[in-house]
C-alpha cells in the first residue's frame, strides 16, 4: 500500500470500502472480490467483513472447492447455451448435480478469462485491503484461526462497525 | 492524429472483462515514471466508463480513448 508522501497528489482522505461478504457460493464469492479488488486498484481504503457461510471463503480448505447448486436457483441457466432448455428445477435434488453445476460455471469463468476467487484475494490484500474473518461464525462453525488463509485479520461486530462508520461505499453482499 | 505519439508501456488487457483491465491498469501505472505515459488496450465495453472513474478516483490523467473495432485504446500519464 503506497503512504499518504506517494500519494500526495491525492485528496486529504481516502475512500473507504466497507463491505459484508454472508455467502459462500461460488458464485457469490465474486460480487464482494471485484469491488474490493477494484476499490484498492483506485486506492481505496477496503475492509471486507465474511461472516456465517461468507467464511467459507476465507478458509483454506474450503476456497478451492466453492460449490454452487442449481436447485433454488431459478436463475441457474441452461448447462450448455447452445441448447437453450432449462433443468428443471426439482433435479437440483439429484447427486452430482451440484458438482456438474460447479464444474459448468467454472467452464463458463474460464471461457470468460474471469480469474480464480485465490487471485482477487490476492490482488485486494496486496493492495492494502483488509479481509475480515467474523469471530463470532468462527465459534459457531468451530473454525480456528490457523484454518484460514494468511493475511486474514479476526474481528467483531462492533469493530468492523468502528471502521465501517466513517466508510463512504457500504454494502451488504 | 494522436495527441499521444509515445508511451512508455504498452498493457493488453483486451478479452479480460471487469475488474481486470482496473487491476491492470492500476499495477502498470506504479511501473512508469511519473509524467510518462502508458497505453492500454481493452475490449471490455464496460471499461470507457471504468477507466474514466479510475481516473477520477486516483488523479491520474485519462489524455485520451481511442476505439477501432471494439477496441479501446486508453493514453494515461501518471501524474504522482
Amino acid at each position: 500500500m503506497s503512504d499518504t508522501l506517494t500519494t500526495n497528489a491525492q485528496p486529504a482522505k481516502r475512500r473507504r470500502l466497507a463491505l459484508v461478504a454472508s455467502k459462500g457460493s461460488l458464485d457469490m464469492a465474486y460480487p464482494p472480490l471485484i469491488l474490493a479488488s477494484t476499490a484498492v486498484s483506485m486506492g481505496w481504503e477496503v475492509g471486507v467483513f465474511f461472516t456465517f457461510y461468507g467464511l467459507d471463503i476465507l478458509n483454506k480448505r474450503k476456497l478451492p472447492a466453492l460449490k454452487v447448486a442449481p436447485i433454488g436457483n431459478p436463475a441457474m441457466p441452461a448447462p450448455v447455451s447452445a441448447v437453450p432448455v432449462q433443468v428443471p428445477n426439482i433435479l437440483g435434488v439429484l447427486p452430482g448435480s451440484t458438482a456438474l453445476a460447479t464444474a459448468i460455471m467454472k467452464s463458463w469463468f474460464d471461457k470468460a478469462n474471469i480469474p480464480p476467487v485465490q487471485d482477487l484475494i490476492d490482488v485486494t490484500l496486496q493492495g492494502g485491503g483488509k479481509l475480515y474473518a467474523c469471530t463470532t461464525t468462527m465459534g459457531v462453525m468451530g473454525v480456528a484461526p490457523e484454518d484460514l488463509i494468511d493475511g486474514v485479520d479476526c474481528l467483531g461486530a462492533a469493530a468492523f462497525l468502528d471502521f465501517a462508520a466513517d466508510a463512504d461505499v457500504s454494502l451488504f453482499i | 492524429m494522436s495527441v499521444v505519439t509515445q508511451h512508455a508501456l504498452s498493457v493488453d488487457a483486451k478479452n479480460l472483462l471487469c475488474p481486470m483491465p482496473i487491476i491492470k491498469l492500476s499495477q502498470s501505472i506504479q511501473l512508469i515514471k511519473v509524467g510518462e505515459t502508458l497505453e492500454l488496450q481493452a475490449t471490455d465495453p464496460g471499461s470507457e466508463q471504468d477507466v474514466k472513474a479510475w481516473a477520477r478516483q486516483t488523479n491520474h490523467e485519462l489524455v485520451t480513448v481511442q476505439k477501432n473495432d471494439g477496441v479501446f485504446t486508453y493514453y494515461v500519464r501518471r501524474t504522482h
